[in-house]
């Protein structure tokens, strides 16, 4: 295959100076780890408080604009299996991705997002207290609100909840995401993370179920289940056995993700879980 | 770069003579070159990460190709990605004389855009990067059957394409 190489080295013979700056690389990495560590361990929070504390006129604000910070009202928190804790809001640290405007297999839902994230979140908290075993805790992301829930990212056009799996010592994050099922889906392992490693399985009246497991050299492990439903949603949901450390760092925390595909399929099959209620 | 537990010279070091390489091999993925750098930025800062470990790996290279070649097929995961870069592949009829070495890399990067992703991926790292079919599998994460398989699509599509491209066949029987 002298010619195939050959012609691959030519056309890739002449390069254009490069955009990437290692140095900048570095420095945004680094900003990143310290917005992370800011944003996680909460400290965020308790700075927007006090910046709030001192500074009255922003009480009586408009409502903040797009990437701006959204103060928690000090009455939000924990509550009912629908009630959101309100959450920062962080800024991209770089140019944001397009608006999506990829067709969907049926229309797009009228729900609103704030009315869906909470009815997302009802469900979720049903599907996690009747699906993880009792010996694993699930944690959101949130400072100061134990519970996962959804948040829209309008971006991408999709509900997102991530939380912190915890069991004797053992971590893990979870993650479930909802979305329209895009027109062009196969329903095949060729959207899997490793489609070398995927199976599919049909459900009866409830679509197709893609498992996937995919491996990482260092040992992190990710399963990964995607629920199609015949409604036209698409449920994701993964776990790993890595965190980021303060620094951004991923840490193996455990020696395998804390929950199984099985249960993954079943959280992703909770009846609530969909744009279409 | 102080207070960074990392050994940050050492990640400048490997990424400094490795740079151009991943650039082509990304550009040979994605076709343009401002992609390729998104790519490889994204590679970058994923392989910083993990330089602590990966540094510590045997052949750190693999890893960076593998990380490179995930971001991609993620990239084109993505819906807003899924657009063709090529609505056809421009005409290349005859073997001219004095072949026009535009016109070849035109014809080569179009012909890449009609293969699906991974077989793709597949002639890239088996004939630009030089890897082997069980490094290609390795780094693919399938198997060497796979590798194979996919090479030889990937070549029947050109076959007939590119000038001097023999017959599967031929293929075939070289890859064993």
């Amino acid at each position: 295959m002298d010619e195939i190489a050959r012609q691959l080295r030519t056309a890739a013979a002449v390069t254009p100076p490069t955009r990437i700056d290692v140095d900048l690389l570095i420095a945004a990495d680094r900003r990143r780890r310290q917005h992370r560590a800011w944003t996680l361990t909460g400290t965020g929070v308790a700075a927007v408080v006090a910046a709030v504390a001192v500074t009255p006129s922003l009480f009586g604000g408009a409502q903040a604009g797009r990437g701006e910070m959204v103060l928690p009202p000090v009455a939000s928190g924990g509550g009912s299996a629908v009630a959101l804790c309100q959450m920062v809001a962080p800024s991209a640290s770089g140019p944001e991705p397009p608006f999506q405007t990829y067709d969907t297999v049926r229309s797009r839902p009228v729900e609103s997002p704030q009315q869906a994230e909470g009815r997302l979140t009802g469900a979720l908290h049903a599907a996690v207290d009747a699906v993880v075993p009792t010996d694993v805790r699930v944690v959101g992301m949130v400072p100061e609100c134990d519970r996962p829930q959804f948040a829209y990212h309008a971006r991408y056009r999709e509900y997102t909840s991530i939380a912190v799996l915890s069991r004797a010592g053992l971590r893990g994050h979870l993650t479930v995401v909802v979305r329209p099922t895009p027109a062009d889906a196969r329903g095949d392992c060729s959207e899997a993370p490793d489609s070398a490693e995927c199976e599919l399985r049909p459900l009866p009246g409830d679509g197709v179920v893609l498992l996937s497991t995919s491996t990482d050299p260092g040992g992190g492990v990710q399963r990964w289940v995607q629920l199609q439903r015949p409604d036209g949603t698409s449920v994701t949901v993964t776990a790993d056995n890595m965190i980021s450390a303060e620094d951004g760092t991923p840490e193996l925390t455990a020696p395998e993700p804390l929950l199984t595909s099985q249960e993954l399929v079943e959280l992703a099959r909770a009846p609530g879980l969909t744009l279409y209620p | 770069m102080a207070g960074l537990p990392l050994d940050v010279e050492g990640y400048r070091d490997f990424v400094g003579a490795r740079l151009e390489a991943l650039r082509r091999t990304a550009y040979l993925l994605c076709g343009d070159w401002h992609t390729a750098d998104d790519l490889v930025s994204a590679a970058l800062v994923k392989l910083l990460r993990h330089w602590r470990r990966v540094s510590a790996m045997e052949n750190p290279d693999a890893y960076v190709r593998r990380t490179l070649l995930r971001v991609w097929l993620d990239e084109r995961r993505r819906p807003w990605r899924r657009e063709a870069a090529w609505a056809e592949v421009p005409d290349r009829a005859a073997p001219a004389a004095g072949v026009d070495q535009v016109a070849d890399r035109l014809t080569i990067l179009a012909l890449l855009a009609e293969l699906p992703p991974r077989r793709r991926a597949v002639l890239v790292l088996r004939y630009f990067c030089d890897l082997s079919v069980e490094e290609t599998a390795r780094e693919m994460g399938c198997t060497p059957g796979t590798v194979k398989s996919q090479s030889a699509r990937a070549i029947e599509t050109l076959r007939g394409r590119l000038v001097g491209v023999p017959s599967l066949t031929q293929e075939v029987r070289t890859n064993g």
